[in-house]
């Protein structure tokens, strides 16, 4: 395995919930419920799990644009918490953040050039008569032109502005992006162009990414590893291969089955699951996927299963292992 | 790398580049209602300028041989009482009504965006404290306090021009508490954009997160609310003045000049001394209301294509 | 046909707006027999929607009909007054939107919205009609259901919401339900349950389904025949295994490659370029020329026809002119 880039130690982020005139907390919603695993340099860690189980959530507060509730997050090495503001701002570039709306990720006052080229400046990393230049560069990298330079963003499709996007993250030249469910609002046949051109960009650059996506298709196809969360905690982990034929966890098998497959000859065996998700304000004791698991025990309700490795770097929280 | 499609960039090339304001611009062109709000507007401000310069009277120039004269051909809207040509006094009133309102709305647009842009991007305390403030604002009874200010300038005999200043300033005082409300909200609510974090993401100074990517979001809705304002403005600077509390003479204003209708002499027998003021007051009050509706509409900070 | 339910024939439904004209649905036809299920695919903006809404009749300004027959059970739908047609909404057809919080009416309890379908078109009372709703929300699976009629929408989940939704459409035995991206805005595990609870109720009820979606893992489970649609024309149509395993327009085709398989190992996706063209100014000739990797000269210049290209199998792309 290669070399440690991001390292996640029991990360918890807890929103409180607040109600009446005083706003005095009546509870949390336990979005990051105690998760730890690792991103090595040049990989692509694929997250997915439901809505609301906490993915953007996690995204987000590993590179603190959110304060976490505990835990630690290290990005080489160094604690992304304990950093001072001035310290954070300059590390900022390093780790980037691709959006999942394009409408509401692109300032509509701002032109693409200024969109893609402002932090350049701002970090003093490119001079004021190179910047074009720099930004014409990125856009073409993304599949853009040099004519957009001087456009608006509605002027653009909503595939065209996840490349701008994703041009504003990488002429910083960041070690890691976080991709919050870049293609999840893009038509079929744009999101294949994005996912290409996030492989393309890791190729050339050796980015490594966390991609977050509900799409088990596409995390398969574009991820190393991939994680799937439920309430707020990471239920396994492995690398795709193993993860997608050998599925130990009762909720990573459910999902499997439920990805509608576009062969209608195939038929395949279903596991549906009963009841809906539960909310995370109130989750369900002990293993908190025991409401819906079809092999549900006794001890299941009563105590938490560790996440555990189960061989070979295949992490899974689950007490039938 | 994808091919990109040849088709679009051409397509892009060859258009017109589409800045958020020129293509407000042109929905507003589309809105006919607002066009003729924008012309009647612009008329009024153009009579108002040069209407003077091109009058053969001046405003104060009495003609006491010829004193509440109909209208005629030498005096197209008729003389008042001391023989002052109507129709130059009318343009005189538009400049100062419509400079009452303009100087009332700049006041209240400096207080109303600064206050509400501190208070909507700093949040907590502070923003409690400013809208405790607005509230109080929003609940003073505006009326009486200015009775009471009018009546404490005439006991200090302040001089008719410098009571105008005081009448702007007062009704740009009393009025920015909206426009600082709806400031706080478009930052509130811009602040949760996700081009807000992508700037945080980014390591964007606040200075500049503050005056390169919030303040140009909340232009639109400020000039709208300053539009539709200066409509309010003009109005209460008339009522004022008609109630005798505002610009007073030899002065004239719009309100002031309608004053005059308060006897039923003049009202009956003299209508070319009421009735154009009064028609003054409620087409530009009219047309700034309609032109601000359009505005609103096509400054829809929904950009569509 | 006799065992035709519903036949359009040549539906143009435009829009008129401010920045110009929109074919949205631009001479469609198509039929749905009985018992079928009819996958309808295609991506955002291409006029499935539109294409569902012009059956009933409830497209409103600046939209507008212009042409088109809808044939339902020998009546021409397109010619029906108001009056008329709002007795066949809901009652022999029905229809489940992408969004159910904003088809229920928030201020309602579910049994009320459900109750007053019901007595809309069935001659039952108030006391009946609820009875007949708690039974609806039990068909469909939803635990709890004698409190779940008193409970307003806002109180329930996404998936529980598409079922009360479900239970309202198939309350009074529909001929034809249309369903518009049912399971768009739901999970991945809610949506097995919800199109598993489709698949039942359709064999026990019999009904036809017009099934939108743009998810081709979905159509490929639940139609019998498929139509896929692009910028407001029918492209392809075929029976589902057909279509699946002989694509023949090629859109379709890169549709079907662009999206990645769990099943399936690829090295790199096969994507379209380009993007959707732009309603106001649609390309000349095949509106798909400027994605296309097979562009001929004809294909700017004229636009192709859907034509049966082999059996029971239609495709508009001049590739196929006299193949058969
Ligand atoms: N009210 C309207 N006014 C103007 N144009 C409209 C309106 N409703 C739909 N259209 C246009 O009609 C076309 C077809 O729209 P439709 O909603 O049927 O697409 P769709 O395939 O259902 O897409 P989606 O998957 O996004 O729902 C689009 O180009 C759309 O912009
Ligand atoms: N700012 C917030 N305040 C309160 N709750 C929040 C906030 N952001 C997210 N949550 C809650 O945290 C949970 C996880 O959210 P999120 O990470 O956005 O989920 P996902 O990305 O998987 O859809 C959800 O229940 C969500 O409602
Ligand atoms: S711990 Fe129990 S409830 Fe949880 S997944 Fe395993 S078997 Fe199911
Ligand atoms: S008609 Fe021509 S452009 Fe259109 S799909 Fe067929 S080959 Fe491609
Ligand atoms: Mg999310
Ligand atoms: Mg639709």
């Amino acid at each position: 395995m290669g070399e440690v880039l991001l390292k996640v130690n029991n990360l918890k982020k807890y929103f409180s919930i607040t109600a009446g005139v005083f706003q005095h907390t009546v509870g949390y919603v336990r979005a990051v419920d105690g998760v730890s695993f690792e991103i090595n340099k040049g990989e692509t860690l694929g997250l997915v799990g439901e809505s609301g189980c906490g993915k953007t959530t996690l995204g987000r507060t590993i590179i603190r644009l959110q304060d976490r509730t505990s835990g630690e997050v290290y990005f080489k090495d160094k604690d992304v918490f304990k950093l001072k503001r001035e310290e954070l701002r300059k590390l900022r570039p390093k780790m980037q953040i691709i959006f999942q709306d394009p409408y509401s990720s692109l300032n509509p006052r701002m032109t693409v050039g200024e969109i893609v080229g402002e932090a350049l400046l701002e970090h003093n990393m490119a001079k004021r008569n190179e910047l074009q230049d720099r930004v014409v560069k990125a856009l073409e990298m993304c599949g853009l032109s040099s004519y957009h330079i001087r456009r608006y963003p509605h002027e653009f499709s909503g595939g065209q502005r996840q490349r701008i996007g994703i041009a504003r993250a990488l002429i910083l030249d960041p070690d890691f992006i976080v991709a919050d469910e870049p293609v999840s609002a893009l038509d079929v046949s744009i999101q294949a162009q994005i996912v290409n051109l996030l492989m393309d960009l890791q190729q050339s650059y050796g980015f490594t990414y966390l991609f977050i996506s509900h799409d088990l298709s596409v995390v398969k196809h574009i991820s190393h590893r991939v994680g799937v969360m439920y309430l707020g905690s990471m239920v396994e982990m492995a690398d795709k291969k193993e993860l997608y034929e050998n599925p130990l966890h009762p909720y990573t098998k459910a999902l499997l089955s439920a990805v509608p497959i576009p062969d209608p000859t195939l038929k395949r065996e279903r596991i549906i699951l009963e009841g809906d998700i539960p909310s995370p304000a109130n989750p369900p004791s002990g293993c908190k996927f025991h409401t819906r698991c079809p092999f549900v025990m006794k001890k299941c309700s009563e105590e938490i299963p560790e996440y555990k490795d189960a061989g070979s770097g295949h992490f899974v929280a689950c007490h039938l292992l | 790398m994808e091919a990109k499609s040849i088709e679009d960039v051409r397509e892009l090339a060859t258009e017109d580049i589409m800045s958020p304001w020129k293509l407000a611009w042109r929905r507003l062109k589309k809105n006919k209602l607002a066009m003729l709000g924008l012309y009647i507007l612009a008329i009024m401000v153009l009579l108002s300028v040069v209407g003077p310069l091109v009058s053969p009277y001046t405003m104060e120039q009495m003609d006491l041989s010829n004193i509440q004269s109909p209208p005629s051909l030498a005096h197209p809207m008729g003389t008042d009482e001391v023989g002052r040509d109507v129709m130059t006094r009318l343009f005189y009133a538009g400049r100062i009504s419509l400079s009452v309102g303009l100087f009332a709305v700049v006041i209240s647009v400096v207080i109303g965006s600064v206050l509400g842009g501190i208070a909507g991007y700093y949040g907590g305390f502070i923003d409690s404290l400013i809208m405790r403030i607005v509230d109080i604002f929003m609940s003073f009874p505006f009326l009486p306090l200015l009775i009471t200010i009018a009546a404490v300038m005439s006991d200090w005999k302040v001089p008719p021009q410098y009571r105008m200043f005081v009448v702007m300033i007062l009704i740009g005082i009393l009025s920015w508490p909206g426009l600082a409300r709806i400031v706080r909200g478009q930052i509130l609510s811009l602040r949760e954009q996700e081009f807000m974090q992508a700037a945080e993401a980014l390591g964007i100074r606040d200075r500049r997160k503050i005056f390169r990517h919030l303040l140009p979001n909340t232009y639109a809705s400020i000039i709208v609310s300053a539009t539709l304002d200066l409509g309010s403005a003009i109005l209460t600077e008339s009522s004022l003045s008609f109630l005798g509390l505002g610009v007073t003479p030899p002065t004239p204003s719009w309100g002031q000049m309608v004053q005059v209708a308060r006897d039923l002499y003049t009202l009956q027998m003299q209508p070319w001394l009421w009735i154009p003021p009064g028609i003054c007051i409620f087409l530009t009050v009219m047309a700034i209301n309609l032109f601000g509706d359009g505005l609103r509409d096509a400054l829809d900070p929904r950009l569509k294509r | 046909m006799a065992d035709d339910l519903l036949a359009i024939h040549d539906l143009r439904t435009y829009f008129y707006t401010e920045d110009g004209l929109v074919k949205a649905v631009d001479g469609v036809s198509f039929k749905i027999k009985k018992g079928e299920v009819l996958g309808v695919v295609g991506e955002s903006g291409c006029g499935k929607s539109i294409t569902a809404m012009s059956i009933l009749k409830l497209i409103d300004p600046p939209g507008k009909i212009i042409s088109g027959d809808v044939i339902f059970e020998g009546i021409n739908l397109i010619e029906l007054k108001e009056d008329d047609i709002r007795k066949i909404r809901g009652a022999s057809i029905s229809v489940i939107f992408q969004e159910p919080m904003t088809s229920l009416n928030p201020v309602f309890t579910i049994g009320d919205q459900i109750g007053e379908a019901i007595m809309l078109h069935q001659d039952l009372d108030k006391v009946n009609a609820r009875k007949k709703a708690i039974e609806m929300l039990k068909t469909v699976g939803i635990p709890r259901a004698d409190e779940v009629v008193d409970e307003y929408p806002h109180e329930l989940s996404g998936g529980m919401r598409q079922r009360a939704m479900i239970a309202m459409a198939i309350s009074c035995n529909p001929k034809l339900l249309i369903a518009d991206e049912p399971t768009t805005a739901l999970d991945v595990t809610i949506q097995a349950q919800i199109l598993e609870l489709m698949r039942n109720l359709k064999n026990d009820l019999g009904s036809s389904v017009m099934l939108i979606t743009h998810d081709l893992g979905v159509v490929a489970e639940m139609a019998d025949y498929v139509i896929v649609m692009y910028a407001g024309k029918i492209v392809e149509e075929a029976e589902v295994v057909e279509l699946f395993k002989n694509a023949k327009h090629p859109y379709t085709i890169g549709l079907l490659q662009s999206k990645p398989v769990i099943m399936r190992d690829e090295d790199r996706l096969n994507s379209i370029p380009g993007q959707v063209p732009n309603p106001l100014h649609m390309p000349s000739g095949c509106y798909f020329h400027p994605r296309c990797s097979h562009a001929m000269d004809i294909c700017r210049e004229s636009q192709p026809e859907l034509k049966e290209v082999c059996e029971g199998h239609k495709a508009a792309c001049w590739l196929y002119e006299g193949v058969i």
